[in-house]
């Protein structure tokens, strides 16, 4: 792609011009710090990572953890 | 005409006090609201400054051979009321099922624009609604209890997910609005209404929150609700 040659309409489009230069279109844009937030909250409450594991929702699988079956 | 109805993940949401802010906001932009109390608790008239000894409801009215339109009552001038009802002596049980009160959308209507049901708690299990409506709006708070019943929830049966009574300061709580955002992005919008005494002081005072707290957060936010709710309107 040449800089000044694409359409004004996907200038604003950072993310898609990024796909498209990698030859990724499948890439979708994720929130790297809510990621990391959602995976620290799936930690701080137990109930809450055993729920969403269970639940095998795309994007919040955690892995499971190592066997202990004591309260915290 | 469009209708809406509020339904809980479990009891005890605070989905009748929302409602009356919620027909009380849209009146205030101008909508003609008519409120339909379905659950035999008969408690979204006292959101009104009906007497606590009142009556007078559908379900009364059907059961006594009456129109059921002769419980409707005018609270504002664009608001309508239509309590369930009450019969002394024994409780009355609602006889209306979905299939009548889809008739009965279409005969009310020409006269409102917005039809807005306090439908009873029903188990999640239960196949369908006590009525269908044209904006389903499914109603949690941020707490464990919700989240392991919204995972039992068709969730795409729904247009929005309401979170009430929401605090910010509370760690669990925005953890909880932080996860579900992302589970069910792209899937089901959120929105919340956030916790505020005024709601509960409202009832107390026989009125729907805009009326009695107009300034209060969770006001601001029902005004919010309203305008989402605006997007959906059907002519």
């Amino acid at each position: 792609m040449k800089p000044g040659n694409a359409d004004p309409a996907d200038r604003s489009d950072d993310i898609a011009q990024l796909r498209q230069h990698l030859d990724m279109p499948d890439l979708n844009y994720q929130d790297i710090s809510m990621l990391v937030g959602v995976q620290q909250a799936l930690q701080r409450w137990p109930l809450l990572g055993e729920s969403c594991r269970s639940s095998a929702q795309d994007g919040l699988l955690m892995p499971a953890p190592k066997g202990e079956a004591v309260l915290p | 005409m469009t209708s809406l109805a509020l339904h809980g993940v479990r009891g005890g949401l605070g989905r009748s006090a929302l409602l009356a802010a919620l027909g009380y906001a849209l009146q205030g932009v101008g909508e003609r609201v008519l409120l339909i109390d379905l659950c035999p608790d008969n408690l979204l008239g006292l959101h009104f400054n009906l007497p606590l000894e009142a009556r007078e409801g559908w379900a009364l009215a059907e059961r006594e051979g009456r129109p059921y339109t002769d419980a409707v009552y005018e609270v504002l001038d664009g608001l309508c009321l239509m309590p369930f009802g009450n019969a002394p002596g024994d409780a009355l049980h609602p006889a209306a099922d979905a299939a009548t009160w889809a008739a009965r959308q279409v005969e009310l209507a020409e006269h409102f624009d917005w039809l807005l049901f306090d439908v009873p708690q029903l188990p999640a299990a239960t196949a369908g609604h006590c009525v269908e409506t044209d904006v389903q709006v499914l109603v949690a708070e941020a707490e464990m209890a919700s989240h392991l019943l919204l995972g039992r929830r068709p969730i795409e049966r729904y247009d929005l997910l309401l979170i009430n009574r929401y605090d910010p300061a509370s760690r669990l709580q925005s953890d909880l609005l932080m996860v579900w955002r992302d589970l069910f992005r792209d899937r089901l919008p959120l929105q919340v209404v956030h916790r505020d005494e005024a709601f509960l002081e409202a009832l107390a005072c026989k009125a729907p929150l805009g009326h009695y707290a107009p300034q209060s957060l969770a006001c601001r936010d029902v005004q919010s609700l309203a305008v989402r709710c605006l997007t959906r309107r059907q002519s």
